[in-house]
């Protein structure tokens, strides 16, 4: 091929397009994946009027999936709304697994049917709050543990009455696993009996039946020893969501329950009471065996339900 | 609605026995024209008749449709002299006497002549330029000019240079039409349908250049005589075989492996066509290019095809596909693995009885398509389809009106297993029975105008109300049938029953679960509205450009959530997508340049339901990720003695996404969670859905072939690479691990092709 001048403009002319195609490559190509809110602070938990400590999980609306071993920079202050008494709550690291969260703690008894204000600033004075009222006073709950043998399949039904409440937070059951001994953390699983609510004039009971409940589904498989039982029961106060009537993935969204100024999450009032229920871990004790059989397989009556 | 399907069918049978008394006083003329060399039907050549005893009369003439067929009716009794021509053959010319005989047969084989054809009138035949209300003609010379990472052009690469064309990013295999989605694209191999033919690897589809004749492309604004789908028709119709010889071709590049094989197993009279190819760049990329591309693909093609060379021809096709990849290479969900096979069993008849003026064609076939996606050994989400189906179509002219009309019968069997997303839909099994009819009429009341309305009807026995879609499309040359503008628009209504549901917050998501209207039962509706305008610019430059407006109903859309793994419902959305296309293309000696724009924009909004509250204002309406607003798309191709080079630079303006506020962890406080026991549940705090743009993508390939003369065939080296000027192309951003992927970097290609016809 000869290369004639006609053909060097038309390859100088082809360059001369090309060129500005390179300049493309350096064009902006970053992206901003974050958007910019004033949304500084996650708060979640409940202020207890029955509880001798209070705790609330606080994190930073964070970009990234895990927290690691950071500190975070927050001041946590509950304020008496009506007195205007202020405290600071220490931060506290808890470790589950591979994640880190920080739960801020105070040992403030805190009084029914008050306001509480809990705040959490930054260093920049970025502030999240939010105002909590705590529920009244309400009576001891009935919790007694009737009839039935204790043996499967028999039942054995565990019924709770409450009253004198307008709203119940929480019905559970927290079992002590394992024994306790000196240099190990205790372990407790708990177990919560919400959905089981049946209204009853003036009381609100709640029945359990213990084969299916505890044998079954609580324990599964690892048929842990249970040494301890507790049932714990919560009122709730004016704000506390109906949380029974709204599914996992609306109350996952940020804006349907939540009562955080200027961040996400809720801060619940509740007054709380936890009865102790020896005879019902004695009775799960009992059950370690038989639970122990069903996993290895054994067709006994007791694991045919 | 039985009453009312029955009343419609009455009606048509009427017109057909209308049609049929019309016809009984006129002499028709038709045929078949191949091209003598290989048997290949010739689409556009021109059938003139010149009455030889009445000089001043008009000449009577038709041109051959994509079977190389034609139909000239209401000839009057007479001597003729017939010129049958196409650019590029020796012409046939013949006396013909007309009198007794009403129907009158001449099929014709045509010799190509000694020089090479005209790259400027076969290109002038189809080009992107060439658009009439909707419709684009794909060749494989237009696919040849768009640089892939192999040896041939693939009709997945040159589609995407189309406007309004939208690919999420360079795989998935995914297109997006003027708004709609690609469960809404009625994909047809040779009248039969296949349901997910784009590969996992965005440049390739089960339709590269070899075995596509020619492919219709209805961006919308589609005839009665297709139904089913509410965005598109890509109507792919495959070559036949060789029925004079044995050629082959086989070719090997990093991405691909290829081998194709077609001849005649009885001269003349019947061929057969063999194609199978296999990916390569799993294996070969981490060495090759030090970097992962985890996707296998492949596909096997086979045709049989038989003519008497006269008056009909039939053929059996099989098509058998897969893809497997993974979309994340790394990431939170790198573990998923999409994987997808179709299988395409189809036979067609076309014949036309001597002593009939019908043209009939009878298309059977049978379409399967697994889909699932998930680990390897244990898929999370599982969905397949099959469907077996019987389309016939008549065609006959009435004077210078063409009627067409046609009946189906479709079984279409679905099952799908879904364990984590779409909440609302229970693993099922559904077989759905569907029959339907259409009449379309081509009238030409005068010569700048020709007009053709439509109807078409789909019955369900169960479930559905019967579907009554009328269609009209029409085509006016201000300047007459020689002038150089054509305006042309259409507009339609169009309903699709089997909706395909992806989970759109997917990156690239190619799972698609087949099922019948899942909400409701309420099929989702399409109307489409559309004006053309095309006109060649002397000799050398064609224009086109076309407005488009698509109203959608009753779409199933996942709702929004806060946690992308949380399950999630279905609500039905409305949408409507709008834009403008401009298109110019050049023809030189040795020369094709292309510049396409398109302006498109697509919403869809809440019909009943909201997709949810978000603080506190309902989300009502939003842009889906694939509503491109810009798109710029630039070929070029030149020749210079055995030299090709042909280069494409894209540009599309960010797609929508959704951008988060940051992390945090949700506390059960419906279990009365106690902070100190409780890790709590990560989630991730998202803004309204679709509010932000991902940054805009563009991209140059380039490749370069040198052809060789080997004994009687041809080596062909190509050279190439993508993303020549190493654009950093997101495709999507991973939140969890706060890393970007990006699409494909600079990759350069060497492939090698032998074909045994020069």
């Amino acid at each position: 091929m000869i290369w004639t001048p006609i053909k060097y403009r038309r390859l100088f002319t082809v360059l001369l397009t090309a060129a500005p195609l390179y300049l493309f490559a350096s064009c902006d190509t970053s992206i901003e994946p974050f958007k910019e809110a004033d949304l500084y602070f996650s708060i979640w938990g409940y202020l207890d009027a029955g509880a001798d400590s209070q705790f609330v999980r606080v994190s930073p609306l964070r970009r990234s999936i895990s927290l690691g071993d950071q500190d975070i920079d927050a001041t946590v202050m509950l304020e008496d709304v009506e007195s205007g008494t202020k405290t600071i709550l220490r931060d506290s690291v808890f470790v589950f697994g591979q994640k880190t969260v920080h739960n801020y703690w105070s040992d403030v008894l805190l009084e029914h049917e008050k306001i509480y204000r809990l705040s959490v600033a930054n260093s920049a004075g970025d502030v999240s709050d939010a105002v909590v009222t705590l529920p009244k006073v309400f009576p001891d709950p009935d919790v007694t543990l009737q009839g039935g043998t204790g043996v499967p399949p028999e039942d054995t039904p565990l019924v709770i009455k409450i009253s004198g409440v307008d709203r119940i937070a929480g019905i559970k059951i927290v079992y002590q696993l394992g024994t306790p001994s000196e240099g190990s953390p205790t372990e407790y699983y708990e177990a919560s009996y919400l959905d089981r609510v049946v209204v009853w004039p003036d009381v609100l009971a709640v029945v359990m039946i213990p084969y299916d409940e505890f044998f079954r589904n609580t324990f599964s498989e690892s048929c842990p020893f249970v040494s301890d039982a507790w049932v714990v029961v919560a009122s709730a106060g004016p704000d506390w969501p109906d949380l029974l009537n709204i599914d996992d993935e609306t109350l996952a969204r940020p804006d349907v329950v939540t009562n955080i100024n200027n961040g996400v999450g809720f801060l619940g009032g509740v007054s709380s009471k936890a009865i102790h229920m020896p005879e019902l871990a004695d009775l799960l004790a009992g059950l370690q065996n038989l639970c122990r059989r069903c996993a290895a397989g054994e067709k006994i009556v007791a694991c045919i339900f | 609605m039985l009453r009312k399907f029955f009343r419609i069918a009455v009606f048509l049978s009427i017109l057909a026995a209308w049609n049929q008394a019309a016809s009984a006083q006129v002499i028709v003329v038709r045929g078949l024209i191949f091209d003598r060399s290989d048997g290949q039907p010739l689409l556009g050549a021109n059938v003139v008749l010149r009455d030889l005893k009445r000089e001043w009369a008009q000449l009577l003439g038709a041109a051959t449709d994509k079977d190389g067929f034609y139909q000239i009716s209401q000839i009057p009794a007479g001597t003729y002299a017939v010129r049958i021509s196409f650019v590029g053959y020796a012409a046939y010319t013949d006396t013909l006497s007309l009198g007794q005989a009403p129907f009158v047969t001449i099929s014709v084989e045509l010799e190509p002549v000694a020089q090479q054809l005209d790259e400027v009138v076969i290109a002038g035949e189809g080009g992107a330029a060439r658009i009439r209300a909707g419709l684009q003609t794909v060749r494989p010379a237009d696919l040849r000019r768009i640089p892939t990472p192999d040896a041939s052009g693939d009709l997945a690469t040159y589609l995407q240079t189309l406007p309004g064309v939208v690919s999420i990013g360079d795989r998935g295999g995914q297109l997006f039409i003027r708004g709609g989605t690609p469960s809404q694209n009625l994909v047809l191999l040779d009248g039969v349908l296949i349901y997910q033919p784009m590969h996992i690897l965005g440049f390739f589809s089960a339709f590269p250049e070899d075995l596509v004749s020619f492919v219709d492309v209805y961006a919308g604004g589609y005839g009665a005589r297709y139904s089913g789908r509410i965005s598109s028709v890509i109507d792919v119709t495959t070559r036949d075989g060789n029925r004079q010889f044995f050629e082959g071709s086989g070719s090997i590049s990093p991405f691909l492996t290829s081998f194709r094989i077609e001849g005649p197993l009885r001269k003349g009279r019947v061929s057969m066509l063999a194609s199978v190819r296999r990916s390569m760049i799993e294996g070969l990329s981490p060495t090759l290019y030090g970097r992962s591309l985890p996707f296998q693909f492949g596909d096997l093609f086979i045709k049989v095809q038989r003519t008497d060379g006269i008056s009909s021809k039939c053929s059996v096709s099989f098509m058998s596909t897969y893809d497997r990849g993974r979309i994340e290479a790394e990431g939170e969900h790198s573990d998923d693995v999409f994987q997808w096979n179709n299988v395409v069993v189809g036979a067609r008849c076309l014949v036309f009885p001597t002593n009939a003026p019908y043209l009939f064609e009878i298309t059977t076939g049978l379409s399967y398509v697994d889909s699932d996606v998930g680990n390897e050994n244990r898929p999370e989400r599982t969905s397949d389809a099959l469907q077996f189906g019987v389309d016939m179509h008549l065609k006959r002219l009435i004077g210078s009106a063409q009627l067409n009309f046609g009946s189906f019968v479709r079984m279409t069997w679905l099952g799908l297993q879904l364990r984590e997303q779409f909440l609302n839909i229970a693993p099922q099994e559904d077989l759905l029975f569907s029959t339907g009819a259409y009449a379309e009429t081509e009238l030409s009341p005068s010569e700048h105008l020709t007009i053709t309305p439509g109807l078409a009807l789909v019955l369900h026995p169960e479930y559905y109300p019967i579907s009554i879609e009328p269609r009209l499309r029409a085509v006016w040359k201000p300047g007459g049938k020689d002038g150089a503008d054509e305006i042309s628009g259409a507009i339609g209504l169009y309903k699709q029953t089997l909706v395909g549901v992806t989970d759109e917050r997917d990156a690239g998501s190619a799972f698609v679960a087949w099922m019948t209207a899942p909400v409701k039962t309420t099929q989702s509706e399409a109307v489409h509205g559309l004006i053309s305008w095309q006109r060649p610019v002397g000799r050398r430059i064609r224009f086109a450009t076309e407005a488009y407006y698509k109203r959608m109903t009753d779409l199933p859309i996942p709702t929004w959530s806060s946690v992308a793994s949380f399950t999630t419902t279905l609500a039905l959305a409305s949408g409507e997508s709008y834009g403008l296309d401009g298109r110019l293309e050049v023809f030189g000696e040795n020369i094709y340049g292309y510049v396409g724009y398109g302006y498109s924009e697509t919403l869809y909004f809440a019909s009943e339901d909201n997709f949810g509250l978000w603080y506190g204002e309902s989300v009502q309406e939003f842009h889906p990720p694939h509503d491109r607003r810009h798109q710029l798309n630039v070929v070029f191709s030149l020749e210079l003695g055995r030299f090709r080079a042909s280069a494409r630079w894209q540009y599309g303006s960010g797609l929508p996404f959704t951008q988060p506020y940051g992390f945090d962890e949700i506390i059960s406080l419906r279990d009365f969670a106690d902070v100190r026991r409780s890790p709590g549940t990560t989630r991730l705090l998202y803004d309204k859905p679709y509010q932000a743009r991902l940054p805009a993508y563009h991209r140059l390939d380039l490749s370069v072939e040198r052809v060789f003369d080997v004994g009687e065939g041809s080596i062909a080296f190509q050279v190439g690479a993508i993303n020549v000027y190493d654009r950093a192309n997101l495709f999507y951003f991973d939140l969890f691990t706060i890393r970007r992927v990006d699409q494909l970097p600079f990759l350069p290609t060497l492939s090698i092709k032998y074909d045994s016809n020069r």
